[in-house]
């Protein structure tokens, strides 16, 4: 894999960090590397209205995390939820190896996890 | 010693010429007298072995039983005290559950999780407690050892050589302060069979577990050395085939060691291949191998002291090189790296316990062997410069 400029930018100031205190919040790990970010999301007549989080990871974990959270703002939950390794794959636009594949979905994996939590 | 007549003995190296090995305390490279001896155990010596009577199958045995004896040797200890395993990990689980202990155990923090994790198990499960001797400096806290193990401790459980830092745990001294307080020591010795020359009466070692596969030997290899008198004490791992005396309705009777821990049929090809995998490490020498792998971790740090934003995570006498880099996570390290054709490790290394207290997120790791050349040195900086270029 090569290393994008958007990727490394990414990684270097990483876009909607922080936490919503009412939102869904939930957390993911990546065991195999020490990956592991905290995910809040606000939600508002089943689309998603804000989106946070703290990452912290690699470049591909934390680039990919912040991908999340700028192209999920308005999106419904339900089409939230349907967006999967592939749809994943072409917003980073870079090859993964299978190790690294866990890193490039830390960020989607743990945003469903949350929006599952929701009421 | 002569490096370069070492890697011709590998043929990955003349596969991959361009491939920089730096991966060693995770698994080794196999040299072709290893693949060579596994392969003739299929094609001409294949059975059971400890079983049939046949004469195929009692080359078999005496193959197996073979492997079992250079082994022995090679640690200095006696046939029985080896038991065969698939690793060191199955080495630990096996010892920490049949090892009948009433005690608090005592593991360094810099543990490996397979040296912790089947004692912190059974620990709990007896309700005992388990202690961790802290890092001081890159290094264990002896100290701080002779504090944390008193009356109450049943067993210590310690890395030899610490999979994180490289350095030479105080086994020995360890060994003494444990046997004070009537607790046995085990000793996790995956990174130091292949790389110093071991030897478990010399430790004081009550046990010593070991991979065969990360000396040079095939995947699924390893044992368990324990003190005869020990080994005898303990009830089997496992039970089934080849490894009775006696099966009744009523009563069974256990074979003795190390024939009860190594229930089913055994990995006999690998045994072969680690009985060769021994004598190739004999015929270069441990002193030499050890030697040879402290100049290379030395110029790694050196070199990579040399670039500013790195920091060296070694104390001195090391066998491998643990850094990070400013600003980078480990991954992206090993992926650049990775793209110079160079095979590192990063991670947490199994040790999530010591990178807490680092308060790292993991490091790199280059663990060199006897196989490694300064040029592979100069290739691993020269990849690290890069990392620095991309970040």
């Amino acid at each position: 894999m090569r290393y994008r400029e958007e990727i490394l930018d990414l990684y270097k100031n990483p876009r909607n960090t922080g936490k919503i205190d009412d939102g869904d919040h939930a957390e993911g790990d990546n065991p195999s590397c020490g990956d592991h970010t905290d995910l809040y999301v606000e939600t508002e007549e089943g689309k998603v209205k804000d989106v946070r989080h703290q990452t912290e990871g690699c470049a591909v974990s934390t680039a990919s995390t912040s991908i999340v959270t700028e192209e999920i703002q308005g999106m419904t939950v339900e089409e939230v939820m349907e967006l999967d390794r592939e749809w994943m794959m072409d917003r980073l636009d870079i090859e993964l190896s299978p190790m690294r594949t866990k890193c490039g979905m830390l960020g989607l994996k743990t945003v469903q996890k949350a929006l599952e939590k929701r009421d | 010693m002569n490096t370069e007549d070492i890697r011709e003995d590998f043929p990955i190296f003349s596969e991959r010429p361009e491939l920089v090995y730096f991966d060693n305390a995770a698994t080794t490279q196999k040299p072709e007298k290893v693949i060579e001896a596994v392969e003739k155990y299929y094609r001409k010596n294949n059975s059971n072995e400890g079983r049939s009577l046949y004469r195929l199958a009692n080359r078999a045995t005496e193959l197996y039983s073979e492997s079992r004896k250079t082994v022995a040797d090679f640690f200095n200890a006696s046939s029985e005290e080896i038991v065969f395993t698939r690793n060191t990990t199955e080495s630990m689980n096996l010892l920490a559950s049949s090892y009948d202990f009433e005690g608090d155990v005592v593991v360094p923090e810099m543990a490996h999780h397979s040296n912790q994790l089947p004692w912190r198990r059974e620990a709990e499960r007896k309700g005992y407690e388990t202690k961790f001797i802290p890092t001081q400096g890159n290094r264990l806290d002896l100290e701080a050892a002779k504090e944390l193990i008193d009356d109450e401790t049943a067993v210590v459980s310690v890395s030899h050589i610490s999979n994180v830092f490289g350095c030479v745990n105080p086994v020995k001294e360890l060994a003494e302060i444990a046997h004070d307080h009537d607790a046995v020591i085990a000793v996790d010795g995956a990174q130091s069979a292949p790389h110093m020359p071991v030897d478990v009466k010399q430790l004081d070692a009550d046990f010593y577990a070991f991979s065969g596969h990360k000396m040079m030997a095939p995947t699924g290899t390893g044992g368990l050395y324990g003190r005869k008198e020990l080994l005898e004490q303990m009830d089997p791992y496992q039970v089934g085939g080849g490894m009775i005396k006696s099966v009744k309705k009523d009563s069974v009777r256990y074979g003795d060691a190390p024939e009860k821990f190594e229930a089913g049929t055994p990995n006999i090809g690998g045994a072969v291949g680690l009985k060769a995998a021994v004598e190739y490490l004999q015929n270069i020498g441990m002193k030499n191998i050890q030697s040879h792998e402290l100049e290379m971790s030395s110029n790694i740090a050196d070199r990579l002291r040399e670039i500013q934003g790195v920091e060296v995570w070694a104390p001195e006498d090391f066998c491998l090189v643990s850094f990070t880099m400013e600003g980078t996570h480990p991954h992206d390290v090993a992926e650049i790296l990775s793209q110079n054709d160079v095979a590192v490790r990063a991670g947490h290394h199994c040790a999530q316990p010591q990178m807490e207290e680092m308060n790292a997120n993991g490091t790199t790791r280059a663990s060199p062997y006897v196989y490694n050349t300064q040029e592979d040195v100069e290739k691993i900086v020269k990849a690290v410069k890069e990392v620095k270029e991309v970040f």
